[in-house]
């Protein structure tokens, strides 16, 4: 990790909070007002982490193909090396991921204390009662997916264009349709949720190695299509 | 002077089209250079290679001996100004001032701040809402404010009025004497800015056609005036580039120097011999059937 690595980090991580700043609100609102206002048993049972667990796939996903659109060329015209933006940007994401996912289980854990019948129904996680490290843990590995395959749909746009873009979208979904067999969140799968598969859920120590398998070829993946992308003049 | 620039069988591909071919040069530090050629000559291709905005397919280009693409020490040292498309953009100039102050150490940020009373430019607007003469000048301020030892400004003056434009000059002949560096300036606008110039590039169909001491290049040229038959004769054997007639009288463009032996002929049949201008040279030899090469 280099100086210029670190400083973009810290920057990157401070312009994407001002986005978790207006998202985390936001959904925490709809949370208490789907929990108050309908009567879903499944909806009822869903924690706040969980829940803005569900929406921060999208969220960060959407956060992957911002940086690779507007960050990048951004960097580059600032005279630094796409080796330094993606180490900034890959750690500001984990940063981000962590942040979110801190500052929402410090809200579920307090809402725990609150003793009334609407949060009485309230399940951490499926990962089981009291699994606050694991659930943790779980969540930030599939939401750090999600962003790092947002990562690669933006940057097989950006440099390889339309067809190229449409590749990476399909490895994209391939990649979090894997990860969901893992873990069985029911986090957004596009096409693998009509399929309709009923394999069995993997045991949690092999749904964990399977995440970080697949979060380092994705990883691996973004560098090799950044390492040498060409800048658009425009 | 030692060379800063450094380009040795450059080459640039994309898919089965060369936009650069063969290329070598040397720039050196504290000059500045006019790249000239026409549409699709290779200029931006040749610029971004320089400012890593793109890698080379063969050959190398290098500042200071290193190669450019993801080198941080000289990625570091370029700015490359070129027409930015910022219709999406809500930041201001004043914002874009702080990522420059941020990520370019040599950023003057008080000297930003003049230019931007110089070309009026409001702060506090997002660049979306600025003409495009507007959004050229705040380019031109990044470029001439951020001090970098290599600054380029490929076709910078886009939109800018003919006193934007004047002031944009002034301010690159008194930053080079202010802060001497290396300037590029590629540009369409050959005659109103050839004086900028202390060396010309001129590139044609991925080749380098002309790399030049502005002065020199301009006494490669002249042009002989006179009577149809007299002017025939004394060019001959030359290398003519254009030809104009007008009646009895012939003006012919001449590339090259003219031979002692002929300047008896030239005076003894009256003729008139002629400077040429940058912009007359470029058109000539850039001329589709004028594949002249040094």
């Amino acid at each position: 990790m280099n100086k210029m690595g670190k400083k973009i980090a810290v920057d990157l991580y401070f312009i994407q909070m001002k986005w978790v700043a207006w998202y985390l609100p936001i959904v925490y609102a709809f949370y208490f007002a789907v929990v108050w206002f309908v009567h879903e048993p499944e909806l009822r049972s869903m924690s706040l982490l969980t829940f803005t667990f569900q929406t921060a796939t999208i969220f960060m996903l959407v956060c992957g193909i911002l940086s690779s659109l507007a960050f990048l060329p951004m960097y580059v015209k600032h005279g630094v090396t796409r080796r330094s933006y993606f180490q900034g940007a890959f750690l500001s994401s984990l940063g981000l991921t962590m942040t979110i996912i801190g500052i929402t289980a410090i809200g579920t854990w307090i809402i725990s204390f609150i003793n009334i019948t609407v949060f009485s129904e309230i399940q951490l996680s499926p990962l089981g009662e009291n699994s606050w490290l694991l659930t943790m843990s779980a969540y930030f590995l599939v939401v750090t997916i999600y962003f790092l395959v947002g990562w690669l749909v933006g940057l097989g746009f950006y440099r390889y264009g339309g067809a190229g873009g449409f590749v990476t979208i399909l490895v994209g979904l391939l990649i979090v349709s894997l990860n969901d067999l893992l873990w069985n969140f029911n986090t957004p799968r596009p096409v693998m949720g009509l399929l309709n598969l009923n394999l069995p859920v993997p045991p949690i120590a092999i749904a964990i190695a399977g995440s970080i398998i697949i979060a380092v070829i994705t990883t691996v993946l973004v560098h090799r299509v950044v390492k040498e992308t060409p800048i658009k003049i425009a | 002077m030692k060379s800063k620039v450094e380009a040795k069988g450059l080459c640039v591909s994309y898919k089965d089209v060369e936009a650069l071919s063969g290329l070598n040069f040397t720039l050196e530090d504290g000059k500045t250079y006019g790249l000239i050629g026409r549409n699709g000559a290779g200029k931006t291709s040749l610029l971004s290679l320089l400012a890593a905005y793109q890698k080379e397919t063969s050959g190398h280009i290098k500042i200071d001996g290193e190669s450019i693409f993801e080198n941080e020490k000289a990625v570091a040292q370029v700015t490359f100004i070129h027409q930015t498309d910022y219709k999406d953009e809500y930041d201001t100039v004043n914002d874009f001032f702080e990522v420059a102050e941020r990520y370019r150490p040599t950023f003057d940020r008080t000297y930003a701040e003049e230019l931007v009373e110089r070309f009026q430019l409001p702060t506090t607007k997002p660049l979306r809402k600025l003409s495009t003469g507007m959004q050229s000048a705040f380019n031109v301020t990044i470029g001439l404010a951020s001090r970098t030892p290599i600054t380029i400004f490929d076709e910078a003056y886009q939109g800018m009025d003919v006193p934007t434009r004047e002031l944009f000059y002034q301010e690159v002949l008194e930053e080079q004497a202010r802060n001497p560096r290396l300037f590029i300036l590629s540009t369409h606008l050959v005659s109103e800015m050839e004086y900028l110039f202390d060396e010309v590039l001129m590139i044609h169909k991925g080749k380098l056609l002309v790399q030049e001491e502005l002065d020199s290049l301009l006494q490669k040229g002249f042009s002989v005036t006179g009577s149809s038959g007299a002017v025939d004769d004394v060019v001959a054997g030359l290398h003519v580039l254009s030809e104009q007639q007008l009646g009895g009288t012939k003006s012919v463009m001449v590339y090259g120097e003219l031979p002692k032996e002929k300047e008896v002929d030239v005076e003894q049949k009256g003729l008139e011999v002629g400077n040429v201008s940058l912009h007359d040279l470029f058109i000539q030899l850039t001329k589709e059937g004028n594949d002249h090469h040094e």
